[in-house]
């Protein structure tokens, strides 16, 4: 479904340039649930954002479904295929959660009623109660708003899931609850799911684990 | 309706800012008003200027000394009347009038000079008699001083007379007319019978003493009646005294352009005197000394008006740059949840074109209490100020927009 090809990402700052990525090569199928690991700066999260078509790729470059990530609406495939949950959460600091939640529905013209109503089941799903619907991201806990993520990146329906460290903040529990789910959604209803992690456990139930070092990726 | 639902729900939810951005347009808004009304009160003064100081003109000899008792041909007094520039002409005719029939060698010995006349007057219309308001003159019944303005065979005779002769208002007299002329430059009058013409009395006139001197005036007649009789007797018309209002003050220019062309000259205080109109004096020094100071602050505003143009988009940049780049991170979520440029932009403008709205009403209802505000003023400053401001902030909007989403996004973790 997703396949990268000798792809390098340099980051273009003011003062200097850093070479995130060299030369990475790899395939991702649809109904597998991979994990990807390797220590710090890496170039984990700089591959995932590229799978996420946020950017292209400096040289190479990455197939979805066989078509050129150059030659798309890349802001479609975000709206419509690719979800991300994001190291960092980015949630939006002045939504609830719930508004959160059911933006990128909205995007997609779901009616208020209907995606109020998913995002309200999506919070249960990844263990939240009712009382954070209503809840700023300042006022939660990085676990909880981690998971607020995910249910946001669950939303949208997109049939590729990238997690960038997605339980990283969370207890066994809920660290295996959301496993569970992303292993469902790849296994059972045929989602591509990509989670980054440091977590043995979460590789240990991979279908695959990519290592990076250096930019690099190996096998 | 997404967009405005989330449009609204930001300016609320990021209401500190809404409001700063909503209170710097408020004030832009009336420094505005306070700046164009102050123009718009100049040109209003400027407009008015023709009433509030008008500028009158009179014709004199060519050295200035005359104002009355002077050869003015008709053409000149045909021109004035003519004239888009020229407003309550007044002027008015010398004519030599005797009581009764008089012919042959009387009217020899008359014309010769030997018996002294009684002075006539032909005038366009009560005014023009010099001194003279319409407050000395008392008509008849029905009757009133728009009759001096037409061609009736009327006339208006001094109260000394009326009484001398035993003459009543309504009466009809017969009088012999002669026309006046100067036949040398100097007073000498020379005088022609024109005919012997009925007249009906239809009112008299009460001169005060101090204008006696200057104007012993008798008998008034429509001055347009006498030049249709002078016509008829192929008697050539000259008007003795010629005043008038300057129509538009505001294209002196023009109107000292066509006098010229007419061939009136401007007064040489050096000239010899003589008895010809053909110099025009005109009182414009109040009006231009106003005026240049009026169209001074015109200018000066009008100079300023690009730098304030230039300022204000200025400001519409700055004060959105300053208020919407904290929101970057928040533009960078949108776009990674699949917002594309061209949407993200189009919200905030949206965003902020309501803010810059809000602002302007404030600032009109704000103004509202400093001046006089009307629909084009209200408008006009409204509206411009809103292109303007808003062109700033969509440059503004521009440049934020202009990042790597994912080096922010990335950088955020
Ligand atoms: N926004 C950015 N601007 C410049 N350089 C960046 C940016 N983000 C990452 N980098 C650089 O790119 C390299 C790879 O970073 P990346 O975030 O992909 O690593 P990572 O494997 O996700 O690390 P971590 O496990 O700490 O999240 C690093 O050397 C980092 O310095
Ligand atoms: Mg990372």
């Amino acid at each position: 479904m997703l396949e990268v090809r000798d792809v390098g990402y340099i980051y273009q700052g003011k003062y200097q340039s850093i070479e995130a990525l060299k030369r990475v090569n790899c395939h991702f199928a649809a109904g597998k649930f991979y994990a990807v690991t390797g220590p710090s700066g890496s170039g984990k999260s700089t591959l995932l954002s590229l799978l996420a078509g946020l950017d292209l790729p400096t040289s190479g470059e990455i197939l979805v479904e066989g078509c050129t990530m150059a030659a798309m609406d890349r802001d479609k495939y975000r709206r419509e295929v690719a979800s991300v949950v994001y190291q960092s959460f980015n949630l939006f600091p002045l939504l609830t959660a719930l508004e959160n939640v059911m933006y990128p529905m909205e995007l997609l013209h779901v009616s208020k009623a209907t995606a109020a109503e998913t995002a309200k089941r999506l919070i249960g799903e990844i263990g939240l109660g009712e009382k954070t619907y209503q809840q700023f991201p300042v006022m939660m806990s990085g676990g909880e708003q981690q998971r607020v993520s995910i249910a946001r990146a669950l939303a949208a329906g997109g049939k590729i899931i990238l997690a960038d460290e997605p339980t990283g903040n969370l207890d066994s529990a809920n660290e295996e609850n959301i496993v569970k789910i992303m292993k469902n959604l790849a296994h059972e209803k045929g989602y591509l799911v990509i989670v980054i992690t440091h977590n043995p456990n979460v590789c240990e139930q991979a279908d695959a684990v990519y290592r990076m070092r250096d930019g690099e990726l190996r096998t | 309706m997404f967009h405005f639902r989330k449009v609204v729900l930001n300016i609320s939810r990021h209401w500190a800012k809404s409001l700063l951005a909503v209170f710097s347009c408020m004030l832009i808004v009336v420094f505005l008003f306070l700046f164009f009304s102050g123009l718009l009160v100049n040109l209003q003064q400027m407009e008015a200027l023709s009433e509030a100081i008008p500028i009158e003109a009179r014709i004199s000899n060519l050295n200035g000394t005359m104002s009355s008792g002077m050869i003015i041909q008709e053409r000149v007094i045909q021109a004035l009347e003519d004239s888009g520039y020229v407003t309550d002409l007044q002027y008015t005719s010398e004519i030599a009038a005797a009581m009764g029939e008089v012919s042959g060698d009387e009217a020899a010995k008359m014309e010769r000079g030997d018996i002294t006349f009684p002075l006539g007057l032909g005038v366009n219309r009560v005014e023009a008699l010099t001194g003279a308001s319409a407050e000395g003159f008392t008509f008849a019944e029905g009757a009133g001083s728009e009759l001096l303005t037409g061609t009736e065979s009327v006339c208006v005779i001094r109260e000394q007379e009326m009484e001398e002769l035993g003459l009543a208002v309504g009466d009809s007299i017969r009088v012999t007319l002669f026309s006046v002329t100067y036949p040398g430059d100097n007073a000498m009058k020379n005088y022609n019978r024109l005919g012997v013409y009925e007249l009906r009395i239809v009112g008299s006139f009460r001169i005060p003493v101090s204008e006696i001197a200057t104007r012993a005036a008798q008998m008034i007649f429509p001055v347009k009646w006498q030049r249709e009789i002078q016509k008829q007797a192929g008697s050539t018309f000259f008007a003795d005294s010629a005043r008038f209002r300057v129509a538009k003050p505001l294209d002196l220019n023009s109107f000292k352009a066509e006098m010229d062309e007419v061939g009136l000259l401007p007064v040489i205080s050096e000239a010899n005197s003589s008895q010809h109109g053909i110099a025009l004096t005109v009182n414009d020094e109040t009006f231009i000394k106003t005026a240049t100071r009026l169209r001074e602050n015109i200018t000066l505003t009008q100079i300023l008006m690009p730098v304030i143009v230039v300022i204000v988009g200025f400001l519409g940049f700055v004060v959105s740059y300053l208020l919407l780049q904290s929101r970057r991170p928040e533009i960078a979520i949108m776009r990674s949840l699949g917002v594309s440029r061209r949407n993200c932009f189009g919200m905030l403008l949206f965003e902020s074109a309501i803010l810059v709205i809000s602002g302007s009403l404030a600032g009109v209802i704000v103004a509202s209490f400093f001046v006089d505000m009307d629909t084009v003023l209200g408008l006009g400053v409204g509206i411009s100020f809103f292109v303007v401001y808003m062109a700033g902030t969509a440059v503004a909007l521009k440049i934020l927009g202009k990042f790597s989403v994912m080096q922010l996004l990335t950088a955020l973790d």
